[in-house]
Formats: structure tokens, C-alpha cells, sequence
């Protein structure tokens, strides 16, 4: 027995020690820190302090450190960077009152992907610039949620807990209603006047999404409407004018009609005209308003709305040119794609030859060229090619499938273009932009205009935090977003220039009209949400969600599911009306200004 | 004296120094929450609103969440939500019934004895399921993937968009999934062969682990790979009964609708005696005081899935020849659509004189269904070029209906887990396959062993044959075994359902259950932890008084 506890507490005390000499420490934390020295080292700090390094590495091992310019230009896990970085670290925790594993560490509560990683890095070097020391960003995905675009469970609990992060991330009005209610957004309206990131530097249709009541709450990471994309292949193929301004659903479903093509060699069986109208969206963008302008009452049952719901169900059951909700489960594990639901991998995967999506969508789409046509173009080009342009087509493939945004190179874009064949070309996904149709034909995007970041009020790092606002208003940043296709960039000034949306002036072939002017037209033509203070954003989502659900699958009709959504909405408006005092008191002195 | 005091003690020390380390986090982790949520169940507390940030504390409102939830205006969702769950638990019976089927199954040798032809049947098993697995693969495999010159000189051959709309890479991508399934399929059969051999080889131990095998899979994972088994199209489930839907569909329709409806009003005779006589039979036990393993609820679970089953099953044949089984599955017109048809037809280049159409109205009445209106047209215009017009401008007119079984394109297989009317019974025939060879089983093998052998030989003796010994032996040695599984799984019902709900479909379609409606209400609407927890209370209460009911009446009946 004896033995066996004493083999129990050796056994747990060894993890222990594994766990706290390997794991704990986190050994490459501050690597992106000491990545933004080197690559900042045009700064006269920076400048004095590679001198300083230099002096001390002489010193110590006999010879001049590389040089903090050449060390940026080399891979991440290239061995000599890796030997300089060690080094610097030590030279840097022992030079300085404050150790890099010290450093102010901010969490963003924000998905983990190649576009955030490139943001984070700028962010550590603008700080750097701005304000002379280092500091670090991490991203938690985890505590991140946004299913459905209506419930911010995971901030509201881990913030009111004290658990939460530094820096939150919200979409849309009905989130920030929320977090406001909370208390948990910070209320940035001052700083934001007396640094220069003030919300009248945005969109006007991005406004709802950071504004309340006329108080600011964070600042817009980026903004943006899912527009139209088609397929410009599948468009000439069918001798098919691409779409210009605004049309209608009904031309949208002729065009549809056209492209829609059954056939046992697509995956799936059918290759849709259309993917991801949606009733909501479609109901306001046709003037349907759901609620009263002072919010008292839902008049979501309008003529609009049924015409839209109308134009809806259509495309699904009458045209069978947009698929149904069980087409879409049937489609989620189809052949050449395994994702589950979104547009973007259906059109990728050319399921759809039309779709509904955001300007985010463009990385998956050059994710697939990539993948499928100029990755195979270039190791076919690099068996004929000499070592030197073998090794550029390798280091470039490398580049590609580490982070395919990452911005290349005039020569580099030159040498794929010329690795691709004619049959290659065709080959290439080619994107087109376009409105969404309205019933109507006018131009009117009602949807979720903006990605906010915000201070969450607990935050024990509020100065660094509000400072990553800032630089969300700098046009190094907006540069950044609109140029790695993250939506397009909040700030009006940074937005555009003479050649369009700023960027990159070349991407991967085949992602044409990446700066179309759709997506900004369609913020000018965007309205916001309409909320009322006597619902819930969750309850109204989950009342109107039910009623949509029978819709969508054709279980009730276009009037019905107006009426029902309207009688549901009001019953409840009228519960906690009744319920709640204060409620009452406001909606009576509401509804009696009406009746005067 | 003192001594033994003195040891008394230390032994009382080494037993709470073992039991505290428990206690304790049973008082910090469970009694202190549950104590705590029955705090909150009597106050207004909403996260959003009271807490540390808003400065704000909730308040205490007595019984009003309880009143809201019950008869208040939250009683619609409350009862929803409850009634979703009762209906899940339509499954428990069924399940029950199975486990014990499959224990009786497994509770005896299985294949043969001697060493010599259990290795003969592996060996047999083994070819068989290699002999089906090859010819499989060869009969389904496509052939070699066509390379792009092929791919061309075919496309080449087709006219029109179509040619243009179909890549190389979509044909390449279809061979490669045509591979996949000949694999698949291939791989199953040997699969199927081979646990056949290992069964015949190692015996009855061999099929009660591969039966126990699903409840050692993780949740998410079954629920992933059952909604992949539900897809509405390419589905494995929907793929089987595609052909017997279509079979269905040409015997509705070749065969007298009377004969339809008679046997589905049949079944629902036969299925209200069937439940009748269980009814009869379990008040008859309970005045006998003989009530054996039938639990109260049990019974009533039983008799509920036997109804639901037969209901459902006349229902659907009595809908057979009705409109739900139309080609087309279109929705009747009404007077005012048709004179309005009547009229387009008239003002149209149908080329049909008005004299036609007339005819046409005339014969078939004032409301027309839109299939039968064009199946008249069809037989009444010579001129099939006509016909076809006429047809084409009807129909456009229909309005397509997404009723019982069709989704408009005549008898299909179920929409599952998209559709309010399938995706309960998904839920229920999932559970059941799960729960019928888990825990359940185990129980009733070890209810099986403890059947006196002698009782058996006694009855035997007495020449009753296997469903009389079943019947009066077995069954009611079962009792306890039984007794204990009814309270345990109607426990366990009306607690579940969360997982599978917020898996494979999001709580929609019917099939937020009172767990499901705890968690939004606590954590997506307004966070009402208030109400959240009325509702959890109220849950409790209705497991308990079931379980009382159920244990008072079943225990009593047992130690009789």
C-alpha cells in the first residue's frame, strides 16, 4: 500500500514539474513582440536599441549581431532568427526594468485566422510607434459567440464574472443593445473625442452597431454587407450580361432560371442558380418595417412583407432555382464539399452559380484557386524551371499555404500568372460583384453592417484597450482590412481611393472585382436595424426564428407567417408591458403621444 | 470501556476523513446550487439587468415565475416545451421492449458449440462476406475516372447551356464520390462478414459488446453521424426508402382509395382494442394486486407508444390516395382561382375554343384539383401540343403544397430533422437504437441470470411452452429488473434531450424540450435566471410526483 502512494505522489509530481518547466512558461508568447522590433527598425528607439543589442551580442559572442532588417525578411522558423530571437530575448529581460513576459498581454475575444494574426502583428508594431513600448495581443476565439448573430452568451457571463476579456466583439444592434444593458460596454464617447476615434468618422449604416443612444460603446473592426457574387464563367458560358445596379428579384430569377442545371455529374445532382436569399433581409429591404418608429407595436404584417416572404418561397418551390432548407442539409456533405452551410464553400465548390455573401468570402475563394489551379500550375512550371525559379515557386507555394493572404510580391504575382495555361484560366474560379436584387429593384441593404470592437469595463487594462480602438481608426489598420478582403474598412477617409477600395493593387488571379464599388454602395444605401426597448433582441429572434423556420420549409404560407410573427411579437410586447412598471409607464406615455 | 470508545472514535475520524473530501464538494458543487436556484426561482433575477455592472439587485416576486410558466404568459412555451418532452419519452417503451428482446437474445449460446464447426462458420462467414464485398465493389465501381479529352468529346455532344454548365472538375469530383460509395458499401459487407465470423468464432460475448457499443460512443459524435443518416436527400435513410416510397406511390395510386382508407381505419380499430385490452389488463393487475413489472407509467408509456404508432401509421394510409399523394402534390383551387384559370386560358394562345375549356370546367366541377385538371386536359385535347400550353398554364398557377409526406414532387421520404412533424419521431428512433443495447441490456442479462432455472424446468415439465414460460416465469422475475429500468429511463427522459436537440437541430421543429427551454431562457433570452429556475423547479416537481406515483404504486405491487 505504502508503495503504491509513494509511486502515486512520484507520478503526480513529475507531471507537475513537466507541466511547469514545459508547458507554463509559454516560451514563444513574446516572439510576435520582438517581431515587431525588428521589423520597426527604421524608429529611432528602435534604431538605439539594435546599437545597444549589438554592443552587448559583440560583447558576449564575439561578433555583430544580423541585422533586425534582415532578420524580419527571414522565415519564423528559419534557425538563425529562431538563435537571434533567444538571444534578444535575453539581452532585452536583463537590459530592461520590465521583462517582455510582462508586458501588457490585451485578449480580443475574436475568431483566430490569418487576416487577425496579420492585424495583431500591425497592432504591436503601431504601438511601438505611437507610443514607444511594446505590447501584446492575443485573440480567444473561445470566448466568442455569435451563433445566429442575436446572443452574446459567452461575453455577457465570463465579463459579468470578471473572467472576460479585454477587448469584446459584437455584431449589430441587437448585441450591443445587450452588452450595454449589461454594463459591461464601456462607454468610449469622450476618448474617443479626444483621440480621434469618433463614430462620425464611419459609416452612417455602421452607426447602430456602436452607437446607443447617442453614446459611444467601441469602435467598428470592419463593416460591410453580403452583396451578390456570381460566377463569371458559368455567366459567359450561358451568354448571360453581368448584372449591373440594382435589379429586381424576378430578373434575378430568370438569370437563376438559366443557370440552374441538373445533372448527375454535379455532386448533389443539381448546380442551384441561387444560394443564401433570406426572408428577413429580403422583407425590409422591400419596405417592410417591423416595428412603429417609437417601437410600441410590430407592423411587420405590410404588403411588403408577405410580397417578399412571397418572392421567397418562390425561388425555392415554385422556381426551384434557390435550394430549401432540406436541400441545403442534403448539400452539407455533397461531394468537393464538406463545410456545413455557408454560401461561400457552395459557390467555391460551384454548387451555386450565384450566392449571397460578405467580401470576407474572397479568402476562401482564393483559398480554392490556390488549392485547386495555381498551386498545380506552379510545381508543373518548377520541374522545367532552374533552381533559382524553383526555389521563388517553392517559397511562394510555402507562402500561400501558411497564409493565403499574404501579400506577394509584384515578381511573384508576374510568375504565377505566367505558370498558368489557357486551360488553367479556365479553370480559375472568377468572382462577380453585384447588388442583392430587391422586389422592387431598388438598391436597399438592411442586414448586420458591422464587426465592433469594445472595451469591456471590467478590463484591468483599459488605457492599452482603448488604444487598440485607435489604432482600429488608424489607415495603417484600414489599409490592412480592406487590402486582406476582411469586409471593408469602417472609416469613410481610409475607404477608397482614385482606384477604388484601397488595397493591395494586385490579388490571386481570378478574384476580380475584389474593389468593386458594390460594397460600398451598399453601405450608402444601407438602413440600420429597427429594435424596440419593449422586446428583447433574444426573444424577438426566437419568436420571429420559429415562425421563419415554417416558412422557410414551406410549412405555412407568406401571409400567415407576417400575421403570426406580428401577433407573437405584439402578445409579448404586451406582456412585459404588463409585467414590468417601467416598461408600462413608457410605453403608456409612448402610445398616449401617439393617440394625441 | 474508555479503549473501545477510544477506538470507536478513531474509526468515526478515518470515516469522515474519507467521506468529507465527497461531502464537501457535494455541498459546494451540487446541494449549494440547487439550493441556490431554488433562492432565485422566487426572484426577478435577469443577468442583464442585475448584476455587479449595473448595480442593480433582483427582486423577490414569490410565486409569480411559477404562475408565469404555468397559467401566465409564459405557459405557452412552458407547456410546449413539456409536451415536446413527453412526446420523447414515447420512446422509452419501445426502447425498453427492445433491450429486453435483445437480452433474451443474448442470454442463451449463440452458432455452434464444437470447435470444429465454429470454425467452419467463421471460415464460411469470412468467404461469404469477401465473395460480397468484392463482387460490391466491382458491380458499383464507375470505372476509370475520364480524363479531360474524353470529359470534351462527350460535352461536345450535348447542345445548348447544359455543355457549358458541367466542369471536368464537377465530373472528376462525382467519379471520385461513385468510388467512395463502391468502397463504402464494399467495406461494409466485409465488415458485416467479418463481425459474423468473430461472433461465430468468440461467441455470444462477441454480439453483446458489439450491441453495447453505441453507448460507449460519445454524444456529439452519434448525433453527428445520425444527422448525416437523416439528410433529406443522399441521406442512408431516405436513400432506402426512396424506392419503397416509390413503390408506395404506384400502389396508391393504381389501387381503389376505399381500400386505403379501410385498412388504415382498420388499424385504428385494431390499435384502440390493442390498447383497450392493456388498459383492461393493467386495472385488472392493479385490483388483483398482481402488477407484476407493469409500472403505472410504464404501462401508460406503453399504451401511449402503441397508440401514437398505430394512429400514426392510419393516419398516413388513410392519407395515401388524398391529395399528399399527388404527382405533384399541388393544393386544390379554389372556385374563384379556376374561373380565374378559366378566364387566362380563354384570353391565352392556348389555341383551345372557349367550347373546350367549358367542357373541361363543366366536367370536372367547381373545385378542381390542379392534377386532376391537367390529367383531364390531357385526355380531353387531342392536340398534345395544346395540351401541353394548357397544362403548363395551370400549373404555374398552382400553389404547391409541403403536406404529410410530399414536398410537391409526389410521395417522398421524410424531411427528419427539418420538419416539425418528423424531427420528434428522429429523435425517438435514434434513442431507441441507442438505448437498446446500453445499460438496459446489461440489466436485464443480469435480470436473466437470476431467473431460477428450476422455475423454468418446473414449468417446462409442466409442458408450457416458450411464451407461456416467458409469460409466468421470466417476465415476472423480471419484475424488479423492469421496475427499476421504468423509473430510471422516465427519469432520465424527462430530463434529456438537451444534447440531441442542441446537436441536430438547434432546439427548432419541435423539439425544444423543458431542458432546452431552461437553457435559453437562462442563457440566450435576457438571461432570465429567475424564470430559468422556476422552470427547472417545476420539472423537478413533475419527475417527483411521477416517480412517487410510480414507485408507491409499482413498489407496493412488487412487495405483494
Amino acid at each position: 500500500m505504502k508503495v503504491l502512494f509513494i509511486a502515486l505522489v512520484a507520478i503526480w509530481s513529475a507531471l507537475t514539474l513537466v507541466g511547469v518547466v514545459w508547458v507554463l512558461p509559454e516560451r514563444d508568447a513574446d516572439r510576435g513582440m520582438i517581431a515587431a522590433f525588428w521589423e520597426m527598425s527604421d524608429l529611432p528607439a528602435v534604431v538605439e536599441m539594435e546599437r545597444a543589442y549589438g554592443a552587448w551580442h559583440a560583447q558576449k559572442y564575439g561578433l555583430q549581431p544580423l541585422r533586425f532588417t534582415d532578420l524580419s525578411g527571414k522565415a519564423a522558423d528559419d534557425a538563425a532568427r529562431l538563435e537571434q530571437e533567444s538571444r534578444f530575448r535575453s539581452w532585452y529581460n536583463n537590459s530592461h526594468d520590465k521583462p517582455l513576459s510582462s508586458v501588457v498581454r490585451l485578449v480580443w475575444a475574436t475568431d483566430d485566422n490569418p487576416a487577425r494574426r496579420q492585424q495583431i502583428q500591425l497592432f504591436r508594431r503601431w504601438y511601438l510607434q505611437n507610443y514607444g513600448e511594446p505590447i501584446d495581443v492575443v485573440t480567444d476565439p473561445a470566448s466568442r459567440d455569435t451563433r445566429e448573430g442575436a446572443q452574446v452568451t459567452k461575453p455577457v457571463i465570463q465579463s459579468i464574472g470578471g473572467a472576460g476579456a479585454d477587448l469584446l466583439e459584437t455584431y449589430g444592434p441587437k448585441q450591443l443593445e445587450a452588452m450595454v444593458r449589461s454594463g459591461i460596454a464601456l462607454d468610449v464617447t469622450d476618448e474617443a473625442k479626444q483621440h480621434g476615434f469618433e463614430y462620425q468618422r464611419c459609416f452612417d449604416a455602421g452607426w447602430s452597431s456602436f452607437v446607443y443612444n447617442g453614446r459611444q460603446y467601441g469602435f467598428p473592426a470592419n463593416v460591410g454587407y453580403t452583396v451578390l457574387f456570381y460566377n463569371k464563367a458559368m455567366f459567359e458560358a450561358a451568354g448571360i450580361d453581368a448584372p449591373t445596379g440594382g435589379w429586381t428579384i424576378d430578373e434575378m430569377r430568370d438569370v437563376a432560371r438559366r443557370l440552374t442545371v441538373d445533372s448527375p455529374d454535379i455532386p448533389g445532382g443539381r448546380r442551384w442558380g441561387i444560394f443564401g436569399m433570406h426572408p428577413w433581409p429580403m422583407a425590409l429591404s422591400n419596405g417592410g418595417k417591423f416595428f412603429t418608429d417609437d417601437g410600441t407595436r410590430c407592423i411587420y404584417n405590410s404588403p411588403q412583407t408577405v410580397a417578399a416572404f412571397q418572392a421567397y418561397l418562390d425561388l425555392m418551390y415554385v422556381d426551384h432555382v434557390m435550394p430549401s432548407p432540406a436541400d441545403t442539409a442534403s448539400m452539407a456533405a455533397a461531394g468537393g464539399f464538406t463545410g456545413g452551410g455557408s454560401g461561400g464553400l457552395y459557390f467555391a465548390a460551384r454548387l451555386c452559380a450565384m450566392t449571397i455573401g460578405g467580401r470576407w468570402e474572397y479568402a476562401t475563394y482564393a483559398q480554392t484557386n490556390s488549392q485547386r489551379v495555381i498551386e498545380p500550375a506552379l510545381r508543373r512550371a518548377a520541374t522545367d524551371a532552374g533552381d533559382a525559379t524553383r526555389a521563388t515557386i517553392n517559397r511562394i507555394v510555402a507562402a500561400l499555404n501558411r497564409d493565403i493572404l499574404t501579400p506577394l510580391s509584384d515578381a511573384d504575382l508576374a510568375l504565377i500568372n505566367n505558370s498558368l495555361t489557357a486551360d488553367d484560366r479556365a479553370r480559375l474560379l472568377r468572382i462577380g460583384v453585384a447588388h442583392v436584387p430587391t422586389v422592387d429593384g431598388r438598391i436597399k441593404y438592411t442586414d448586420v453592417g458591422a464587426r465592433v470592437a469594445m472595451v469591456n469595463r471590467k478590463s484591468k487594462h483599459r488605457q492599452e484597450a482603448l488604444r487598440f480602438l485607435e489604432f482600429l481608426a488608424s489607415k495603417e489598420y484600414n489599409d490592412r482590412i480592406n487590402g486582406a478582403f476582411d469586409s471593408i474598412c469602417g472609416v469613410i477617409e481610409y475607404c477608397t481611393d482614385a482606384s477604388g477600395i484601397s488595397g493591395p493593387p494586385q490579388p490571386l488571379p481570378g478574384l476580380e472585382d475584389f474593389d468593386s464599388p458594390v460594397f460600398v454602395q451598399a453601405m450608402d444605401g444601407a438602413e440600420s436595424q429597427q429594435l424596440s426597448p419593449f422586446i428583447g433582441p433574444e426573444r424577438l429572434g426566437f419568436l420571429a426564428g420559429r415562425v421563419m423556420d415554417q416558412l422557410m420549409n414551406g410549412r405555412i404560407g407568406a401571409a400567415e407567417a407576417a400575421r403570426l410573427i406580428e401577433d407573437q411579437v405584439n402578445n409579448q410586447i404586451q406582456a412585459n408591458v404588463n409585467r414590468d412598471p417601467e416598461l408600462k409607464a413608457q410605453w403608456d406615455e409612448l402610445t398616449a403621444g401617439a393617440k394625441r | 470501556m474508555s479503549a473501545g470508545s477510544g477506538s470507536s472514535r478513531r474509526r468515526m475520524l478515518i470515516a469522515w476523513a474519507f467521506l468529507l473530501p465527497n461531502f464537501i464538494g457535494f455541498a459546494i458543487f451540487t446541494a449549494g446550487p440547487v439550493l441556490f436556484s431554488l433562492w432565485m426561482a422566487f426572484t426577478d433575477w435577469s443577468l442583464t439587468k442585475h448584476n455587479e455592472l449595473t448595480n442593480r439587485s433582483p427582486s423577490f416576486i414569490g410565486f409569480e415565475n411559477f404562475r408565469r410558466i404555468l397559467w401566465g404568459d409564459e405557459s405557452h412555451f412552458f407547456w410546449t416545451a413539456f409536451y415536446n418532452t413527453a412526446y420523447l419519452l414515447i420512446g422509452i417503451p419501445i426502447g425498453i421492449a427492445g433491450s429486453l428482446l435483445v437480452a433474451l437474445m443474448l442470454n442463451r449460446p449463440i452458432g455452434p458449440q464444437r470447435v470444429a464447426a465454429k470454425w467452419k462458420g467463421v471460415a464460411i462467414a469470412l468467404v461469404v462476406g469477401m465473395l460480397a464485398a468484392g463482387s460490391t465493389y466491382l458491380v458499383m465501381h464507375p470505372g476509370p475516372a475520364p480524363t479531360r479529352e474524353a470529359f470534351e468529346s462527350s460535352a461536345a455532344q450535348i447542345q445548348g447551356e447544359q455543355a457549358a454548365q458541367v466542369t471536368h472538375q464537377q465530373v472528376l469530383e462525382r467519379h471520385q464520390l461513385d468510388v467512395r460509395s463502391a468502397k463504402a458499401a464494399a467495406m461494409l459487407l466485409l465488415t458485416l462478414g467479418v463481425i459474423t465470423a468473430i461472433g461465430l468464432g468468440g461467441g455470444v460475448v462477441v454480439f453483446r459488446t458489439i450491441f453495447y457499443l453505441p453507448s460507449l460512443l460519445a454524444g456529439i459524435a452519434l448525433f453527428l453521424l445520425w444527422k448525416s443518416l437523416y439528410k433529406p436527400t443522399g441521406g442512408a435513410i431516405n436513400e432506402l426508402l426512396r424506392p419503397v416510397c416509390d413503390w408506395l406511390q404506384d400502389a396508391a395510386t393504381g389501387t381503389p382509395a376505399g381500400l386505403w382508407y379501410g385498412v388504415g381505419v382498420t388499424i385504428w380499430i385494431v390499435g384502440a382494442l390493442g390498447c383497450g385490452w392493456l388498459v383492461w389488463l393493467s386495472v385488472r393487475k392493479r385490483l388483483d394486486a398482481d402488477f407484476g413489472s407493469l409500472s403505472l407509467v410504464g404501462s401508460a408509456l406503453a399504451i401511449a407508444a402503441i397508440a401514437a404508432t398505430g394512429f400514426g401509421i392510419g393516419y398516413a394510409l388513410c392519407q395515401m390516395p388524398t391529395r399528399s399523394l399527388f404527382a405533384t402534390g399541388y393544393a386544390t383551387f379554389s372556385t374563384e382561382e379556376a374561373s380565374s384559370i378559366r378566364a387566362d386560358l380563354l384570353a391565352g394562345e392556348t389555341g383551345l375554343s372557349a367550347a373546350e375549356i367549358d367542357l373541361i370546367f363543366d366536367t370536372l366541377g367547381e373545385s378542381i384539383e390542379p392534377r386532376l385538371l391537367s390529367e383531364s386536359l390531357a385526355s380531353s385535347i387531342s392536340d398534345e401540343s395544346k395540351a401541353q400550353l394548357a397544362i403548363g398554364r395551370v400549373m404555374a398557377r398552382a400553389t404547391p403544397v409541403h403536406d404529410g409526406f410530399t414536398s410537391g414532387d409526389g410521395l417522398q421520404p421524410p424531411r427528419w430533422l427539418v420538419d416539425e412533424r418528423w424531427a420528434k419521431p428522429a429523435l425517438i428512433l435514434m434513442g431507441v437504437w441507442t438505448a437498446v443495447g446500453g445499460a438496459n441490456m446489461l440489466l436485464f442479462l443480469a435480470g436473466l441470470s437470476n431467473v431460477p432455472p428450476e422455475l423454468l424446468e418446473a414449468a417446462e415439465i409442466d409442458g408450457a411452452g416458450t411464451w407461456r414460460r416467458f409469460w409466468n416465469v421470466t417476465w415476472p422475475q423480471l419484475a424488479p429488473t423492469t421496475f427499476f429500468i421504468v423509473i430510471m429511463s422516465t427519469i432520465g427522459g424527462l430530463q434529456g434531450g438537451f444534447d440531441q436537440a442542441r446537436a441536430m437541430t438547434q432546439g427548432k421543429y419541435g423539439t425544444e424540450v423543458l431542458t432546452y427551454y431552461i437553457y435559453n431562457l437562462a442563457f440566450t433570452d435576457e438571461f432570465q435566471l429567475g424564470l430559468a429556475s422556476a422552470v427547472a423547479w417545476a420539472m423537478f416537481a413533475i419527475i417527483f410526483a411521477m416517480t412517487v406515483l410510480n414507485y408507491g404504486l409499482g413498489n407496493r405491487a412488487l412487495n405483494d
